[in-house]
């Protein structure tokens, strides 16, 4: 009978415990390819994301004691090129940052090396998925030999409440990756230094 | 102390093979080949209909959980959202362009039941039109593997995870075929 009822018990705790569930931030891209932009700049550049960004899985909490759990670089990497190719002439994935004969190959000038944090939280009690989201993009861009040029952080949040994301459980996330997306690109537009 | 277990056991039963619905995750761009895509000098292409070949590429369950497509249940849809965007990110992609992609799904065969490896063979027939004129029509296939577990908790969401996987892997198989290629050329 204790053995049935150890059992019985460690089963009620291992279903008590919250978990973890996973949603996406890849944003709508829509409002991101529709902006105007009326002054490209006639570079080719690249961005680089290493494989340990690239495949870090980040928990953070949702509600009901619940946690969340997304891959912020994976997620956001089609935002992140979206977003150049709007500014530069043509973009390249970079899969190494030492490969100079790649950057002489491709005619690259520039690369942007993107660093992401969030945070996510939950008013409710009850539903998993987060009520509000925090999604911090810096973006540092160095020359080809790793000079430092440029640097600038963005940081947006995004709500959604119950009748919003019971069909999107990913809701308060996409729209703060979205918005820090569109305020880097207005950010990269207005940025001198990147078209001297 | 037997009926403890056997409430017990029922009550596990129960809460494991219970089936839920959750929905396919949003497909995510295979960026390894978009760099080749970008510099091969191909013209603008666009994306007409997909259909799907019979109504079990449709339907997707894994371990008694439905997987439900994001566009309306169609999977053949899914594939075409996800050639659109794969063609977007390599700046290739315009509506209305006079080379015309559609296809038709065949097979989508997706298996999370394996206890150390979840399975898929996705297959499509893709067709290209230039010019009103029909220039390409192949079968393209693909298998992919993924580590699954004996435990649906962890097993349902690692599949889960896996359909976008394979998916690129189709795209990229098409997208890759120098056939397809040199006739998408300028």
């Amino acid at each position: 009978m204790p053995n049935s009822f150890n059992f019985f018990l460690i089963l009620m705790a291992s279903l008590a415990t919250g978990c973890a569930h996973s949603i996406q931030l890849a944003p709508d891209l829509d409002d991101l390819r529709m902006t105007a932009v009326s002054d490209p700049i006639d570079k080719n550049v690249g961005y680089y994301i290493s494989v340990a960004d690239r495949t870090a899985e980040v928990v953070t909490p949702g509600g009901g004691g619940d946690d969340v759990k997304y891959f912020p670089y994976k997620d956001t990497e089609a935002a992140l090129n979206t977003m150049l190719s709007k500014v530069f002439t043509r973009v390249y994935s970079i899969p190494n940052l030492n490969d100079t004969a790649f950057f002489e190959e491709k005619n690259i000038r520039m690369i942007f090396i993107p660093t992401i944090t969030t945070d996510s939280s939950s008013s409710s009690v009850v539903t998993w998925p987060a009520t509000d989201f925090t999604f911090t993009l810096t973006c540092t861009v160095t020359d080809t030999s790793g000079r430092k040029i440029w640097a600038k952080t963005v940081s947006a949040q995004g709500k959604a409440e119950f009748d919003e994301f019971k069909h999107d459980h990913s809701l308060s996330a996409r729209r703060a990756s979205e918005e820090a997306y569109e305020d880097m690109l207005s950010k990269v537009l207005n940025a001198d230094v990147l078209r001297e | 102390m037997r009926q403890l277990f056997r409430i017990t056991f029922l009550l596990c039963t129960l809460i494991f093979i219970s089936g839920c619905t959750m929905t396919s995750p949003q497909y995510q761009p295979d960026f390894s080949v978009t760099n080749d895509l970008k510099d091969a000098d191909l013209q603008q292409v666009s994306v007409g209909d997909f259909s799907s070949a019979k109504e079990s590429v449709d339907r997707i369950s894994i371990r008694g959980s439905t997987m439900i497509s994001i566009f309306g249940g169609s999977y053949s849809e899914y594939l075409e959202h996800a050639l659109v965007e794969q063609l977007r990110q390599a700046a290739i992609y315009r509506e209305g362009a006079p080379i015309v992609i559609t296809g038709t799904l065949l097979n989508n065969d997706f298996d999370g039941s394996g206890v150390s490896i979840g399975e898929s063979n996705i297959a499509a027939n893709f067709v290209v039109v230039k010019d009103g004129k029909q220039v390409y029509s192949k079968d393209h296939s693909i298998h992919h593997e993924w580590t699954s577990s004996f435990l649906g908790a962890v097993a349902i969401p690692n599949a889960q995870k896996n359909y976008p996987i394979a998916v690129q892997k189709l795209i990229t198989e098409f997208l890759t075929d120098p056939e397809f290629i040199s006739l998408a050329k300028s």
